[in-house]
């Protein structure tokens, strides 16, 4: 009975390890950065940024290149991302995946459907920023050291997040809402781009990230509009800033008001509340936009105006208002008669709120976004003024 | 052979009932038809179970000690008794089966790819062949422990994807956008069957209530409670993922929680949505294969704990036979099982018994007009039981 017992259990023992896909951390190379480029031959050219930990940690670090960047070119990336042993020695992980740059190349073609990978993989989550490559191939992105984080898709994700809670620059998208903006009828996608100022040969070298004023850098340069999987354009970056307000995901900004001639205000929007509404009028799409921001001000160069007074407070606050109003409209209008490209989602703010007459008219939005009224009100709080009253210029005394 | 009696308390079948409608549903999601109302279809479902518990309620408390098959028998006698029992088990056995083989899917799509889908079938298949020989109560107390954490960790998801940052309520707009008809029409055509329908499988387990005066109160709260779990869950699916996504998802719960990302420190939290799945499916499974096994008692005249170990590897083996692949699994599940099982199983056989017993009880009472025979205790205990109700 005794031995039954133990020949049963052992037996057990056996049937429940549950090892079968175990990897150790020491076989594995972490990919931190995708980058897919339109291949020659083939439809796609998949790089993958992998880690190289060791240089990441300041113990174990000894000078050496602190990722290995490695390209592949083939049909599906399905196939690809389990083909990089060509060159890679380690079993690649992909569920740390921080940035995917996507080609200017694969955006003109509009071969975006190797998304349907990315979405239906079970590793790769939905955690990384995507953004496109202006004027250089997505592959050499990846390959720029940075000094401060070294690979340069971890100081990717660092820098675009830092710039979405500073000023707004980066439209912070993710996989979903890339996919939400794809499948909505009443949307169009938007990418931050970036590009590399320098020389993208020097980038790549250990070099680069021993210098203070590096050959060259990644910066964020423009944003990119899509119309489905095309690349219409891309727009400045106060564009992304006004965008991220009109669609209500503006954390924080400043900005820059002309208070009298070549004197201005610097504005610092620190919370900031967009509500919208929208109906369908006589064929017309109506939209109204309510923006209510509370701001301070961090800096004058009007030196009269005594900011110790009530009415100095309300007349920044006026002209905030008017300046914001004046950059929200041009960017508006900009998207309504060059592109026609809603890419504010004016559209799913009517299927949301007008929904049997957005039904209608869903097919050809697009003329109707060209022909929408938007009125935009805007109503800044300047709250306070630092830990200053008059400007140190000023000569009231 | 005597057949021994168990005993349920009141709060382990709510807990079972929470569990069990939980269960595969909130694997696969139920109320997609009705896009971003699929949680004013499960309200509504919700309703609807509650009607259908009260029907099996009415029913069952005709013979408060009797299982479903037994009914049969008092209705039709023993013969054709055997043969729908032996139909009625096929039936239970295989939705067994086909909810292990959603859980199966699930682990081998998402959570362990490269690990064999049998090897997880035959392990929780083992376990519970394990508990249901050890007995009914002891399903029962592993549902009562288990449960609070269920609510803690639903909780937790809630409260994790509400930090994150992850909701955005405005997908839930628009509200019956397609007016009330794609609502009512999943309710009805898909909701009443799967999960409500399948309280069927609640028959056999209601003789085993110790205190029967509160049951039908304690049923309702538990359909109420997990249809509550269910639209909460339906809602934070649209407003984390959108309608568009969680209908392309095979396991849109998880996906949900996939979302989860707090100050990249908590992420990663499928193991919550795991353990919640997991539960329901555990306790569903284990239920329909009860109910299987009851009938196989009531055949064989033998404690059901001797087939309990047999049958739940047959059960092992035909969750892994019952579809070649996930589309046959889903295809199957939406296409077949409501229309030539649930229907029949769910709504047919029961409104036919009900009848027959209806004229069945008349037939007797009419003939004891004068002479008092064994019936009367039956008849009167009825009555008690409806009227405190």
């Amino acid at each position: 009975m005794r031995l039954k017992s133990v020949v049963i259990v052992i037996a057990i023992v056996t049937l429940l390890t549950g090892c079968w896909d175990h990897r150790e951390i020491s076989e594995i190379t972490v990919v931190v950065g995708m980058a897919v480029d339109k291949g020659d031959d083939d439809k796609f050219t998949l790089t993958i940024e992998g880690i190289n930990a060791k240089e990441l940690s300041d113990k174990t670090a000894s000078g050496f290149a602190p990722s290995v960047v490695f390209s592949l070119k083939g049909d599906t990336l399905a196939e690809l991302s389990q083909k990089m042993n060509i060159g890679i020695s380690k079993n690649l992980i992909f569920s740390h995946m921080k940035v995917l740059v996507i080609g200017e190349s694969v955006l003109r073609e509009g071969i975006l459907d190797f998304i349907d990978f990315l979405e239906r993989n079970r590793e790769i989550r939905d955690d990384f920023n995507i953004v496109t490559a202006r004027h250089v191939k997505a592959a050499d992105i990846l390959k720029v050291t940075f000094l401060v984080q070294k690979s340069s898709s971890l100081k990717l994700h660092t820098q675009l997040n830092s710039f979405v809670e500073s000023w707004g620059g980066d439209p912070d998208i993710r996989l979903n809402d890339f996919i939400q903006a794809y499948t909505s009828a009443g949307k169009r996608g938007v990418l931050a781009a970036l590009t590399i100022n320098g020389d993208p040969k020097k980038g790549g070298s250990v070099d680069n990230m021993k210098k203070g004023a590096p050959d060259a850098m990644v910066v964020v340069d423009s944003m990119a509009i899509l119309k489905k999987d095309k690349l219409l354009d891309f727009l400045p970056l106060k564009d992304t800033r006004n965008y991220l307000w009109l669609i209500n995901k503006l954390e924080k900004t400043v900005v820059t008001v002309e208070c009298s001639k070549n004197k201005f205000l610097g504005v610092r929007i620190f919370n900031t509340v967009t509500k919208s509404k929208g109906s369908l009028v006589k064929g017309r799409a109506i939209i109204n936009l309510k923006i209510r921001a509370e701001a301070y001000l961090d800096s004058t160069q009007c030196k009269d105006d005594d900011l110790t007074q009530i009415k100095t407070f309300k007349k920044f606050g006026k002209l905030t208002d008017k300046q914001i109003k004046k950059d929200l409209e041009t960017t508006i209008k900009k998207l309504q008669q060059n592109y026609e490209a809603d890419i504010f989602g004016f559209g799913e703010i009517l299927f949301r709120q007008d929904y049997n007459n957005f039904k209608r008219i869903e097919k050809q939005w697009d003329e109707y976004f060209k022909e929408a009224i938007v009125n935009v009100d805007v109503n800044v709080k300047i709250r306070r003024s630092g830990i200053r009253t008059k400007s140190p210029f000023s000569e009231k005394k | 052979m005597k057949i021994e009696k168990e005993n349920i308390s009141l709060s382990q079948l709510l807990t079972l009932l929470i569990n069990f409608l939980l269960g595969s549903a909130i694997v696969v999601g139920v109320g997609g038809d009705a896009k971003n109302d699929a949680w004013l279809a499960i309200l509504l479902g919700g309703l609807i179970g509650i009607g259908i518990i009260t029907f099996f309620h009415f029913f069952i408390y005709r013979f408060p000690d009797k299982n479903m098959f037994q009914v049969f028998e008092f209705c039709i006698g023993r013969k054709i008794t055997i043969v729908c029992t032996l139909i009625y088990i096929v039936y239970y056995l295989y939705i067994s089966s086909r909810v292990i083989r959603d859980f199966g899917e699930l682990m081998a799509t998402a959570i362990l790819p490269n690990s064999p889908i049998e090897m997880m079938s035959l392990t929780f298949c083992l376990l519970m062949g394990y508990i249901l020989y050890l007995g009914i109560e002891v399903l029962a107390r592993t549902s009562e422990i288990f449960t609070p954490y269920l609510f803690g960790f639903f909780l937790l998801l809630a409260i994790f994807l509400f930090a994150s940052g992850s909701l955005e309520f405005k997908q839930l707009q628009p509200i019956l956008g397609e007016g009330v008809m794609p609502v009512i029409k999943t309710a009805f055509t898909e909701l009443a069957f799967f999960p409500y329908g399948e309280m069927i499988a609640f028959s056999v387990i209601y003789a085993s209530l110790t205190n029967k005066k509160y049951s039908l109160r304690v049923s309702i709260v538990g359909v109420g409670t997990a249809t509550l779990i269910l639209s909460v869950s339906a809602i934070l699916m649209i407003v984390s993922l959108g309608a568009d996504s969680v209908a392309r998802s095979n396991f849109p719960l998880l996906s949900t929680a996939r979302l989860v990302s707090i100050g990249n420190f908590i992420e990663r939290l499928d193991a919550l949505v795991v353990f919640i799945i997991m539960l329901g499916v555990f306790i569903k499974g284990s239920l329909f294969f009860y109910a299987g096994l009851k009938g196989l008692e009531y055949i064989f005249k033998l404690p059901y704990r001797y087939f309990a170990i047999p049958i739940s590897m047959i059960i092992s083996l035909f969750s892994i036979l019952v579809s070649v692949d996930f589309a046959d699994h889903i295809q199957e599940g939406i296409k077949m099982v409501p229309y030539y099982l649930h229907f029949p199983f769910q709504v047919v056989l029961p409104l036919i018994l009900f009848l027959l017993v209806m004229w069945k009880q008349r037939k007797i009472k009419s003939k004891r007009k004068g002479e008092q025979d064994g019936t009367e205790q039956t008849k009167s205990s009825f009555i008690k039981e409806t009227n405190k109700n």
